[in-house]
């Protein structure tokens, strides 16, 4: 049986035939796709007959190629028939309209779209985005009003098990990511400090730092990166897969039972891990001051005690509890705005960590200044 | 690439199953070239899993299926993925990509494995649908049809590649009866019309005696295949009783609902 298909034009009174022979495949589609069109444009007038007596090998690319044979025809207004059709062909063209076929209905592609139409259309995204983040803060509100009348009704031990997953399991990153970050921060300050000869004020500079800014800003960065977007996957795999909507079916408030859990949970573990990860960010620092700037651990820590007062950590505090509702919500937000599908779920997670980071810096800006004039 | 005479498929004592759960042991069968062959059984017997493990998706735990006379186990990746295109799949929910419209879920495969242009790729997409019965449909998304539509259109896509060998996983699962009868019938259509071989995995008996052309039954306790044959020969056979209550259940069922609904009415059944 031949692999290959041979195009023969011939001319005719009434205009031309052309005999195809040999496999009308997907394989050899292509080429017979071309050859054919071609044949067309040269004979561009009266008639076309379509001999499909000797194709020994037909797949539906074979009818593609018939098909649009027969669309040429039809938009340059020539008549065309197919001849001597064999029973294997017949048998697949009675499963279609072929003459619908040849009509075709065209496959629009999605990159298409003109500029202003994306305009207009991440506008209108935007529109419903805000109203949707407004919609989420006031269901989330009255869901903690609810939750605090009836403090029974918030599911300790999913609160129990998202501290676990959000702060527990987070702290030998968020040690790692802060002692590097005070090693690093002594180093640069020694560099500058010791051309006055105030090594000694490396400690004020670390824990200062550390405390204020860096703790609380980098632990909820890493938290928006790991719970945030888990958060968001969870969520938005459970709309997918309709559990949000039996759990609306079954009577339940979906804020209530699946994000006030989960912001509870981060509201109690960041400020936990910002304590661990400030301690361990001064010792960084301290590991840098002993090791390379002649300072004793005691004069180091005594230094930093010195530095710090309770309304330096408290400030720190007082932020990571507001990143840790900013992080859970928002990763609980893109959840729920999950449409439909894989992809969906996976441009909100990614849009759960972006946006998350974002406002965390936003907060912080608003906090540094509101805090220079307290 | 050698071709294995009549049979399509040849299980040679397999045994199925997740790591070190055994489901099945010592399964040998073989599948014709273009039949219809089913496999059924009650749930939880295994039969997606014995399918899985047909289609490739998962290794069998010992013995080796061979498919159009090459072993599904062979290393060299070419081949594998020269087997991979003469075999389509329709699962159970259609599994459509989601953010691609029903001709460019089709388009997907054919841009991968042949050298057609744009236009005759689009052509082929409609051909595809429209031997699935959904002309018309080429720019919705899977998101805006019926569940039958998205089995339809997931058939569409498994053929692509107009592949020798199709399998099905539950094609009746959540579809009403007509429309269910309906897929029933477009079925034994392109099986009749293209001669593709069809395995397909059912427990429903309106779609086993619609479709197969040979059964074969697998079974819980038994760890394998209990019975094999026509669904008429499957029906008459007392031999076995779990077999004969099995392919009679219909009839049982609907007899044994209407006397307990009648005596809960307090009357008694004619």
């Amino acid at each position: 049986m031949s692999s290959e298909c041979s195009i023969a034009v011939e001319r005719a009174p009434e205009g031309v035939n052309v005999r195809l022979a040999g496999a009308l495949t997907l394989d050899t589609a292509s080429r017979a796709w071309r050859e054919l069109m071609a044949a067309l444009c040269a004979h561009a007038t009266g008639a076309v007959a379509l001999d499909v007596g000797g194709v020994e090998r037909f797949d539906s690319a074979g009818v593609a190629v018939l098909a649009e044979a027969r669309a040429a025809c039809a938009a340059a207004q020539r008549p065309c028939q197919l001849r001597n059709v064999p029973p294997h062909i017949g048998s697949m063209l009675s499963l279609l309209d072929f003459d619908a076929l040849a009509r075709p209905v065209p496959v629009e592609h999605h990159h298409r779209e003109h500029f202003f139409m994306h305009v207009g259309a991440w506008a209108y995204e935007l529109a419903g985005g805000v109203r949707s983040v407004f919609v989420f803060i006031g269901d989330a509100f009255l869901a903690l009003v609810y939750a605090l009348r009836h403090p029974r009704s918030v599911r300790a031990r999913d609160v129990l098990l998202y501290i676990e997953r959000a702060g527990v399991d987070a702290v030998p990153i968020v040690a790692m990511i802060q002692f590097l970050l005070g090693v690093t921060l002594a180093l640069l300050g020694a560099s500058q400090l010791r051309q006055f000869g105030a090594n000694i004020y490396v400690a004020n500079l670390v824990g200062i730092a550390m405390v204020q800014e860096i703790g609380p800003l980098m632990t909820a960065i890493l938290v928006a990166g790991r719970s945030g977007a888990a958060f968001a996957a969870e969520i938005g795999t459970m709309k997918v897969s309709e559990e949000i909507d039996a759990l609306t079916a079954m009577g339940f408030n979906p804020q209530r039972v699946l994000v006030l859990p989960k912001v509870l949970a981060v509201a109690l573990a960041m400020p936990c891990l910002l304590l661990i990860a400030n301690v361990v960010g001064i010792c960084g620092g301290a590991v840098i001051g002993v090791a390379f700037l002649n300072i004793s651990l005691a004069a180091y820590f005594n230094q930093t005690y010195g530095a710090l007062d309770v309304w330096m950590i408290a400030q720190g505090l007082i932020k990571s509890l507001v990143f840790a509702v900013l992080v859970a919500g928002i990763g609980c937000l893109r959840g729920l705005q999950v449409q439909s599908g894989a992809e969906s779920v996976g441009r909100q997670t990614t849009s759960a960590v972006v946006s998350g980071i974002f406002m965390i810096i936003v907060a912080n800006a608003i906090f540094t200044v509101m805090f220079q004039y307290l | 690439m050698s071709r294995a005479g009549d049979h399509i498929i040849e299980a040679k004592a397999i045994s199925t199953g997740y790591g070190t759960q055994v489901i099945h042991e010592g399964l040998t069968f073989h599948v014709k070239r273009g039949e219809i062959f089913v496999i059924v059984g009650g749930s939880g017997c295994g039969k997606s899993t014995l399918l899985r493990h047909l289609c490739g998706l998962q290794p069998v735990l010992a013995g080796t299926i061979v498919i159009d006379g090459v072993p599904l186990d062979a290393e060299d990746d070419a081949v594998r993925a020269g087997m991979a295109q003469r075999m389509g799949v329709l699962f159970q929910s259609g599994a459509l990509f989601g953010s691609l419209t029903l001709a460019e879920n089709i388009e997907l495969v054919l841009e991968e494995y042949t050298d057609l242009p744009p236009a005759a790729r689009d052509a082929v997409a409609r051909t595809k649908l429209a031997m699935v019965g959904l002309s018309g449909y080429e720019n919705y998304l899977p998101s805006q049809i019926s569940g039958g539509m998205k089995k339809r259109a997931g058939l569409a896509r498994a053929m692509a590649l107009d592949p020798p060998l199709l399998f099905f996983d539950e094609p009746s699962a959540g579809l009403d009866p007509v429309t269910s009868a309906e897929l029933d019938h477009l079925i034994v259509q392109l099986n009749a019309s293209l001669g593709t071989t069809m395995v397909v995995v059912t427990h429903e008996l309106a779609s086993i005696f619609t479709i197969a052309q040979r059964v074969i039954m697998l079974e819980k306790g038994v760890r394998g295949i209990v019975a094999e044959g026509t669904p008429r020969e499957l029906q008459a056979d007392t031999s076995r009783p779990s077999v004969h209550a099995f392919f009679n259940r219909e009839r049982r069922a609907v007899r044994g609902a209407a006397s307990s609904a009648w005596e809960r009415c307090g009357h008694r059944s004619q």
